[in-house]
C-alpha cells in the first residue's frame, strides 16, 4: 500500500515535467562552440556585473572629464577664506590674573578639505584639488597603463614562449631559465630601486609610471610564455601534427594554424585577470609614492596622503575612500570578467 | 633522490646568479653623484654615515669605474662578498645589513606564520564545502568572497580596518608593536603584542584567504570528478568518508606542496601591511631604507628575497616528491 | 531552409535553464529526503530474479535540453545468471548501470522515474526487496558496494593513487564487517587477490596503484568487487581499456568467478563476442531503449530486430569472404530531440509504413524473447 502512494508521488513529479517540457522542434541545431561560450558568459550574473563595472569606469574616466569641466586635474580651488584663530594665555602676576588674547589672521588662498557640496561633488583634498575630477583622471591613468602593460606582456610572452616551444633545445632551455630567474626577482623591492633610478635621472612626473609599468612587463611575461610554450609542445605531440609532417606540410604553418585557436581562450582569460592585477600594482606603486607623483592624480596617490596624515584618515573619509572604492570596482570588474570567461571556456564544465 | 637534489641545487645557484646579475646592473644604473646626494641627505637626517662605510661600499660594488672590465670586476667582488654572507654596512643603521635583516625578520615571520595558519584553517574547509556543493548558494557566496578578497588593495583595506577598529572604535592600538607609554613584562607584554598585531594579521588573512580558497575549490572539484572517487562511492563508503578520506588526501598534495613553497617567503615581510600599521618588521624597515637611498640595504634585502624564493621553489619540488607516491624524484 | 539550421534562441535557453532548475531541485530534494523503510520496500514480479529494472527513465538536464539517456528501460536479472547488455556507445547502457548503483553525477544526471527492485540479503539471512530508485541517497550504502559491486571501464584511473592496494581493499571488508580486525581484513584481502589470480598477493597488497600494470589493476578492481561477497556484480566494459591478451585473461577470470561466487553478473559491453562467450541472457539497447532481449541462443541464432541483425553482421569474423565490414548506415539520433517514432527508422533497411507511426511496443515472441519492432506487429496480433 505504502509502495503505491510513493509511486504516485514520484509520478506526479514526472507528469509535471512532461507537461511543461520545452517543446523543441527537430530543426533546432546544436549551438556552435563560440555561441555557447558567449551564452554561458552572459548567463552568469557575476560576468555581467563585472562587465557593467568595467564599462561604467571607462565611461566615468574617459567621458567624464569631457562633460564635467568645472574643475581640472591640477586646478586649485582658490576661493579659500581668511581664517582667524584666537589663542588665550592667562598669567598671574602678584596674585592678580591677566588674560592675554592673541588673534592671528591667516589668509588661506586654497579651499582645502572642503566637505562635499554642489561646488565640489566629493569635496576637496588637502591641497584644494577637486576629488571627483581627480578620480576621473586617476582612472584614465590606471586603465591606460594597465592596458598597455597587459598588451606588452602578452606580446612578449607569446613571442618568447613561441620561440622556446618552436625551436626547443638550447634556445628553449635558455628562455626557460630566464623565466625562472625573472620569477625569483622580488617585485616591489626591485620597483623601488627602479624608482630611485628614475628619481636620479629626472624623469618627468607624468611619464615615470609608464616607465615603471614597462619594467613590470619585462618581469611579468614568463607566465604567458610558459602557457604558449606548453601549448606548442603538446601540439607537437599530437598525431595529426606528425601526420602533417609526414605529408610534407610545413610544420610552422600547421603549428600556428592550430596554436591560435588552442591558446587563445586561455590567453584571453589570463589577460583579463592580469588587467586586474596590473591595476592593483599601479595603485600600490602610486600609494608608495613611486608611481604617479603629485600634482598629477592617480587612485593610489590619492590614498597615499593618509599614511602620514591621521586627521584625514579619521575625519575626511571623502578624501581617500572614493579612490579605494574605484580601485576595488576596477579590479573586481576585471576579475569577474576573467572568471566568467574561464567558466565559459572551460571544456570540462561543458558536460 | 640525492642526484636529483644536487641537480636542483645547482640549478638554484644558476638562478641566483641570474638574479644577482640583474640586481647589480640595476644599481650600476644609478649615477654616483646621486648616491652621494642620498648619503648627504641621510647625514642631515641625524644619522652619520662614516667615510669608512661609504668607501667600503664603493670598493665592494666597484662603483666609479664605469669601463666594462670595471663593471665586471665590481660584480665579481660583490659576488665574492655575498658568498661569505657579507652584505655590506647599512647607511641608515650603521650596522652590517645582515644583522639588521636578522633582527627584524622575527616579527615579520611571527605575523606571517600566524596569518598563514589562520588562512589555511579557514580557507581549506570553505573551499571544500564550496566544491562539494558546487553551484549551490554557499558555492556562490564563497566565489564572491574569494573575488572580493583578491580584489582589495592591501593598503586601502588595511587603512579602513585601522580607521574603523582602532581609531573609531578604539578596540585595538592603531600602530606600532608595543605600547609606548607603559612597559609590560611577561604575559602582559605578550598580550600587548597580540593586541597590536591583531588588525595587521586580520588584514593579511582576509586578503590572502581568497586565493587559497579558490585553489582548494579547484583542486577539490578536479578530485571529486575523478574515477577513483566514483570507485570509493561504489564501494559503499559514506559520502563523508569519501570526501574526508579519499578526496581530501588527494587535495592535500598541492596544499602541502604550496605550503612548503610558502615557508621561506614568510620571512620576507609584508611591506605594505607593515607600512600601514607601522610595524618594525623587515618589510617596513626595508621600505624606509630604500626611500632614504640606503644602497647596501637595498641590495642585501633584494638578494635575501631572491634566496628565499629560490629555496621556496626547491622545497615545493622536494615536498611534491614526498607527498605524492606517484612522483619519483630523478 | 534557413529554418532548418536554426540555433536555440536566448528565450528558449532561458526557458530550458529555468525548467531544468525546477525539475533538478525537486529531484535532488527527493534524493536527499529522509524516508521510512516502508517507502522504498517493493515486491519482485518473479521470485527468481535478483534485480528487476522496470520502465527506468534516467535524464540529464543539460543547457540545451533534457537528454533522455535511459528512456523506459525494463529488464530482469535472474539469480545466478549473467546478463549481457550490448549496444553502441551512447545507447545508455552505462547510464543504466550507474542508475542501479545510484552513481549518477548530480544535479545534472537524475533518475526521473521507474523502479529498480533489488532482492537484498539481510544480516539475518532473510530477503528484503528494495526499490533502489526510490531509496534516499543516504540509505544507499546498505546495498551499494555491499550487495551490488561494480567493476569500471578505466582500471588506470579507478584506484585512488595515494593509498596502497591493501588500504583500499581492506576498506571494503571494514564497510562490510565493521567488527573485523586489521588482521582479518588483510587476510580477506590477500584471499581475494589470490582468487583473482595475482601471483604475489603480499607484494601487490603493499603496492601503490601506479606500480601495477593495467591488467593487474583490473584484477585488483575485481578483487575489490568480490571482497564484500556481493549478490550482483556490474562489470561496465571491464576489458575495453586493456590489451587483447590481457582482455582474454580477464574474461577467463570473470567466467571462472561466475562459477565460484554465488551471485549474478550484469556485463555491459559493445563486444558481441564477449556476450556470446559469457552471457546467459542478452539485452540489446539502442538510443536509451531496450529493442530486443532474450536468451543468448535466441539473440544469436534468431535475431529479430533489424538493429540486432545489423550488429551481428558488423562483427568481424576470420572466415568472412567479404573484404568490407558491414556497417549500419547513419548515427544514433540526437538524444535531445528524440522523434516520436522508432529511433532506428532512419537507419533501418526494412522500414515499413507502420514505422512512421508510434514507437513500437515490446512484443513477446517466446517466453523469454522480446522485440520492439513493427515488423512483428502481426505476430502480436496472432498471439
Amino acid at each position: 500500500m505504502e509502495d503505491v502512494t510513493k509511486n504516485e508521488n514520484q509520478n506526479e513529479a514526472a507528469t509535471a515535467v512532461a507537461d511543461t517540457e520545452v517543446p523543441l522542434d527537430r530543426t533546432v541545431r546544436l549551438m556552435s562552440p563560440t555561441r555557447m561560450v558567449v551564452r554561458r558568459f552572459f548567463r552568469s550574473k557575476l560576468s555581467i556585473v563585472g562587465l557593467i563595472m568595467v564599462v561604467s569606469l571607462f565611461v566615468f574616466s574617459f567621458l567624464g572629464p569631457v562633460f564635467y569641466t568645472q574643475w581640472g586635474e591640477i586646478e586649485l580651488d582658490e576661493s579659500g577664506k581668511t581664517e582667524y584663530s584666537v589663542s588665550q594665555t592667562t598669567y598671574t602676576v602678584n596674585g592678580k590674573e591677566y588674560t592675554l588674547r592673541q588673534t592671528t589672521e591667516k589668509s588661506l588662498k586654497d579651499n582645502f578639505l572642503a566637505p562635499p557640496s554642489a561646488e565640489h561633488l566629493l569635496g576637496t583634498d588637502n591641497e584644494g584639488y577637486d576629488i571627483f575630477v581627480r578620480l576621473m583622471y586617476g582612472g584614465r591613468i590606471s586603465l591606460i597603463v594597465s592596458f598597455i602593460a597587459v598588451f606588452l606582456i602578452t606580446v612578449l610572452g607569446v613571442i618568447m614562449g613561441g620561440i622556446a616551444g618552436f625551436f626547443g633545445g638550447a634556445i628553449d632551455n635558455i628562455i626557460m631559465r630566464l623565466c625562472d630567474v625573472l620569477i625569483c626577482l622580488p617585485g616591489v623591492p626591485i620597483l623601488l630601486i627602479i624608482s630611485t633610478i628614475l628619481d636620479a635621472s629626472d624623469v618627468d612626473a607624468k611619464y615615470r609610471i609608464y616607465l615603471l609599468m614597462i619594467y613590470l612587463t619585462f618581469i611579468s611575461w614568463p607566465g604567458t610564455a610558459r602557457l604558449v610554450r606548453g601549448q606548442i609542445l603538446s601540439l607537437r605531440e599530437q598525431e595529426y601534427m606528425v601526420a602533417a609532417e609526414a605529408m610534407g606540410y610545413s610544420v610552422p604553418r600547421k603549428i600556428f594554424k592550430h596554436l591560435v585557436p588552442n591558446v587563445m581562450p586561455q590567453l584571453i582569460v589570463q589577460m583579463s585577470l592580469s588587467l586586474g592585477s596590473m591595476i592593483l600594482y599601479e595603485a600600490t606603486l602610486s600609494y608608495l609614492n613611486l608611481g604617479v607623483k603629485a600634482p598629477y592624480a592617480a587612485w593610489g596617490t590619492m590614498i597615499n596622503i593618509i599614511s602620514t596624515n591621521q586627521d584625514i584618515l579619521q575625519n575626511h573619509l571623502n578624501v581617500w575612500v572614493p579612490a579605494g572604492i574605484c580601485i576595488v570596482i576596477a579590479v573586481l570588474g576585471f576579475n569577474f570578467i576573467g572568471d566568467g570567461l574561464r567558466d565559459a571556456l572551460d571544456p570540462k564544465a561543458r558536460r | 633522490m640525492l642526484k636529483y637534489i644536487i641537480k636542483r641545487l645547482a640549478m638554484s645557484v644558476v638562478i641566483l646568479l641570474g638574479v644577482s646579475m640583474i640586481i647589480y646592473f640595476l644599481i650600476r644604473l644609478m649615477p654616483v653623484d646621486f648616491i652621494q646626494d642620498k648619503i648627504n641627505a641621510i647625514n642631515q637626517g641625524g644619522a652619520t654615515v662614516s667615510e669608512e662605510t661609504v668607501n667600503a661600499m664603493y670598493e665592494m660594488y666597484g662603483l666609479g669605474d664605469n669601463s666594462f672590465t670595471g663593471i665586471l670586476k665590481g660584480y665579481f667582488s660583490w659576488l665574492g662578498a655575498l658568498a661569505t654572507f657579507d652584505l655590506g654596512t647599512s647607511f641608515v643603521y650603521a650596522r652590517p645589513v645582515a644583522d639588521v635583516i636578522f633582527e627584524h625578520m622575527g616579527i615579520s615571520f611571527a605575523i606571517a606564520l600566524i596569518a598563514t595558519i589562520f588562512e589555511f584553517l579557514i580557507a581549506i574547509p570553505l573551499g571544500i564545502t564550496a566544491a562539494t556543493h558546487q553551484y549551490s548558494f554557499r558555492d556562490y557566496l564563497v566565489t564572491v568572497l574569494v573575488m572580493i578578497g583578491i580584489s582589495l588593495p592591501s593598503f586601502f583595506f588595511g587603512q579602513m580596518l585601522k580607521d574603523f577598529l582602532a581609531l573609531k572604535l578604539g578596540w585595538f592600538p592603531a600602530s606600532g608593536l608595543v605600547n609606548a607609554t607603559t612597559s609590560y613584562t611577561g604575559f602582559s607584554l605578550l598580550l600587548d603584542y597580540a593586541k597590536h598585531c591583531f588588525i595587521p594579521i586580520l588584514t593579511i588573512v582576509i586578503l590572502s584567504i581568497g586565493a587559497r580558497m579558490r585553489m582548494t575549490r579547484t583542486n577539490m572539484l578536479e578530485v571529486m570528478n575523478s574515477d577513483y572517487i566514483r570507485t570509493a562511492r561504489a564501494k559503499g563508503l559514506e559520502e563523508s568518508v569519501v570526501i574526508n578520506k579519499h578526496a581530501f588526501r588527494n587535495t592535500l598534495i598541492p596544499m602541502v606542496t604550496s605550503l612548503a613553497g610558502l615557508l621561506p617567503s614568510l620571512f620576507s615581510g609584508a611591506i605594505i601591511t607593515e607600512q600601514v600599521f607601522d610595524l618594525p618588521g623587515i618589510g617596513n624597515i626595508a621600505l624606509d631604507a630604500m626611500n632614504r637611498g640606503d644602497i647596501p640595504f637595498i641590495m642585501g634585502y633584494n638578494m635575501f628575497l631572491a634566496l628565499l624564493s629560490v629555496i621556496g621553489v626547491l622545497l615545493a619540488d622536494l615536498m611534491y616528491g614526498l607527498v605524492d607516491p606517484r612522483v619519483k624524484l630523478e | 531552409m534557413s529554418e532548418k539550421n536554426r540555433h536555440l534562441t536566448g528565450k528558449e535557453i532561458r526557458a530550458i535553464a529555468k525548467e531544468n532548475k525546477r525539475v533538478m531541485k525537486s529531484l535532488e530534494a527527493y534524493k536527499n529526503r529522509k524516508a521510512n523503510e516502508a517507502e522504498y520496500l517493493a515486491h519482485l514480479s518473479d521470485q527468481n530474479n535478483i534485480l528487476e529494472i522496470d520502465n527506468l527513465h534516467t535524464y540529464f538536464f543539460t543547457e540545451q535540453g533534457v537528454v533522455k539517456a535511459v528512456n523506459g528501460v525494463s529488464f530482469d536479472i535472474p539469480k545466478n545468471s549473467t546478463v549481457g547488455v550490448v549496444g553502441e556507445s551512447g545507447c545508455g547502457k552505462s547510464v543504466t548501470s550507474m542508475s542501479v548503483m545510484r552513481l549518477l553525477q548530480g544535479p545534472v544526471g537524475q533518475i526521473y522515474s521507474g523502479s529498480i527492485r533489488f532482492a537484498s540479503k539481510e544480516a539475518d539471512g532473510s530477503e528484503k526487496i528494495y526499490d533502489i530508485a526510490k531509496m534516499p541517497i543516504n540509505e544507499i550504502h546498505r546495498i551499494r558496494g555491499n550487495q551490488i559491486a561494480m567493476i569500471f571501464q578505466e582500471p588506470m584511473t579507478s584506484l585512488n593513487p595515494v593509498f596502497t592496494i591493501g588500504q583500499q581493499l581492506d576498506e571494503v571488508t571494514f564497510i562490510h564487517k565493521p567488527q573485523a580486525t586489521k588482521a582479518d581484513a588483510k587476510a580477506k584481502s590477500i584471499e581475494m587477490l589470490n582468487l583473482v589470480g595475482i601471483a604475489m598477493p603480499e607484494r601487490v597488497y603493499a603496492s601503490f596503484p601506479h606500480e601495477l600494470s593495467g591488467g593487474m589493476r583490473q584484477r585488483v578492481m575485481i578483487a575489490m568487487a568480490l571482497a564484500s561477497d556481493p549478490r550482483l556484480i556490474i562489470a561496465d566494459e571491464p576489458t575495453t581499456a586493456l590489451d587483447v591478451t590481457i582482455q582474454a585473461q580477464i574474461l577467463d577470470l570473470l567466467r571462472d568467478l561466475k562459477n565460484k561466487i554465488d551471485g549474478s553478473i550484469m556485463l555491459i559491453t559493445h563486444d558481441l563476442g564477449i556476450i556470446a562467450e559469457m552471457a546467459d541472457y542478452v539485452v540489446v539497447m539502442y538510443a536509451g531503449r531496450v529493442i530486443e532481449k532474450g536468451t543468448v541462443d535466441e539473440i544469436f541464432h534468431n535475431p529479430m530486430h533489424p538493429y540486432t541483425i545489423g550488429l551481428q553482421k558488423s562483427k568481424p569474423t576470420l572466415d568472412s569472404s567479404s573484404d568490407t565490414l558491414f556497417n549500419i548506415p547513419g548515427n544514433v539520433p540526437n538524444p535531445i530531440n528524440m522523434p516520436d517514432y522508432c529511433y532506428f527508422k532512419e537507419r533501418c533497411s526494412q522500414c515499413t509504413y507502420a514505422c512512421s507511426g508510434k514507437y513500437p511496443e515490446m512484443i513477446q515472441v517466446s517466453p523469454t524473447h522480446f522485440v520492439a519492432c513493427h515488423l512483428y506487429d502481426k505476430e502480436r496480433e496472432n498471439g
